[in-house]
């Protein structure tokens, strides 16, 4: 492998400016550099969406992208979802919905939904479980998920 | 670059399968990223056909007006390919240089008769049919496919039987009669694979429709020794490719005008 590369990245509206190994998975980077231990590690194989993140705004699994892809790029984790201590409106819903029930695969879900919701900004619920067919939950049932999400589209709209 | 790489030198493009093969152990010591190359990520009118760059994504196939509007059925069939976070990092390009018989676009490009443009260590560029998949990579940097007329084209992809199964149907359509055609199969062989249908003469629809299925069964017949895993045995593999064909024969001939 070669030298380590340096990059400069926007993560939750802040600037990084990192020295990265060729060979550094990004979300070992979120998780053990930067903290940010919302990007959870599931499959390891971009299959369970339990790593979504979103970069320039589209959902990319944070365990099979290098962090030097990353360069001149702005990522969105869960961390930064919210501002000035409110929850976002995905967020919020979830809650009200009891969207979640461990939670392990929660960011990825919310993450996916902030992608779905800029694409869609009224999905219908085919559209819905066709987005989110990848992000998988073993305890809720979907359901309420599904109910949250219809619930987060007005309330982003609003 | 690739030739100094040497043996454990790869291109990376999106980069999802080759992270993958990675993590399983495969020994890369020099990524060659193609991700700045921005040209790479175009998809271009050929009058008619279309010019997809290697790193055209698979939500570009799902969402381009272009390719929507030229070949719906590819469109309509990529929207559920894989997931969407696969779909916006993952590349045509990688996909068909992968030669995973359980990835899609090698299929679609064989079913097409699509050629595929390799720039080689010597610089120039060379155009292979997409037929000729296998030890591709000894062609060097793939840099497009060129999909042809869509006018004389019809396609069909049955993924209904996935992971045992996928299926890739191109017809070609000549004054309202089948002069051709060409099935791709992905899932049930350690490569895809592909072959000619047998079509002698021009088949009209009606006739298309009525030989579907001795097509099918011929096709069926004259293909290599499935794999049996724990997905399916070579038995069921050939039959359902027999049933998929057949089916998509009859229906794609349904529609011929």
């Amino acid at each position: 492998m070669t030298a380590d590369i340096d990059i400069t990245v926007t993560i939750n509206r802040r600037t990084y400016r990192l020295n990265v190994p060729p060979n550094r998975i990004f979300a070992d980077l979120l998780r053990e550099d930067l903290l940010l231990t919302g990007c959870k590690i599931g499959c390891d194989q971009a299959v369970c969406g339990a790593c979504t993140v979103l970069v320039d705004g589209l959902p990319v699994t944070a365990c099979t992208t290098f962090a030097f892809e990353l360069d001149g790029t702005a990522v969105t984790t869960i961390e930064g979802l919210s501002e000035e201590g409110m929850l976002h409106p995905i967020q919020r819903t979830f809650l009200e919905h009891s969207a979640f029930q461990c939670g392990f695969c929660t960011p990825g879900m919310i993450l996916s939904v902030k992608a779905l919701l800029e694409h869609y900004s009224d999905p219908d619920e085919t559209t819905i479980r066709q987005w989110l067919d990848a992000n998988i939950c073993r305890c809720t049932g979907y359901q309420m998920i599904i109910e949250a999400v219809r619930a987060a589209a007005k309330a982003v709209a609003e | 670059m690739r030739a100094e790489a040497g043996d454990g030198g790869a291109f990376m493009a999106g980069g999802i399968d080759i992270v993958n093969r990675m993590k399983f152990g495969e020994p890369i010591t020099e990524m060659i990223y193609l991700g700045g190359l921005t040209e790479l990520g175009a998809i271009s009118d050929t009058g008619g056909g279309l010019r997809l760059g290697s790193l055209v994504t698979h939500h570009q196939i799902e969402t381009c007006a272009l390719v929507r509007a030229r070949f719906p059925e590819l469109a309509q069939t990529w929207h559920d390919v894989a997931n969407i976070r696969i779909r916006c990092k993952g590349t045509i390009g990688g996909n068909i240089m992968a030669a995973d018989p359980n990835y899609d676009f090698a299929l679609a490009a064989m079913a097409a008769e699509a050629h595929l443009d390799f720039l080689g260590q010597d610089g120039a560029v060379r155009s292979v049919s997409a037929m000729a998949l296998g030890g591709l990579s000894a062609y060097g940097l793939l840099t497009g496919i060129t999909l042809p007329s869509a006018a004389r084209l019809r396609l069909a992809f049955d993924r209904s039987l996935r992971p045992a199964i996928t299926l890739a149907l191109g017809l070609d359509v000549e004054d309202g009669k089948v002069i051709g055609g060409r099935v791709a199969i992905g899932c049930a062989f350690p490569a895809p694979v592909s072959l000619c249908l047998p079509i002698s003469e021009p088949l009209s629809s009606r006739e298309a429709v009525e030989r579907a299925a001795i097509l099918a069964r011929d096709h069926a017949a004259s293909l290599p020794e499935p794999m049996t895993n724990q997905h399916a045995s070579a038995r069921y593999r050939r039959q359902m490719i027999e049933v998929l064909l057949r089916r998509n024969l009859a229906t794609l001939g349904e529609r011929i005008t």
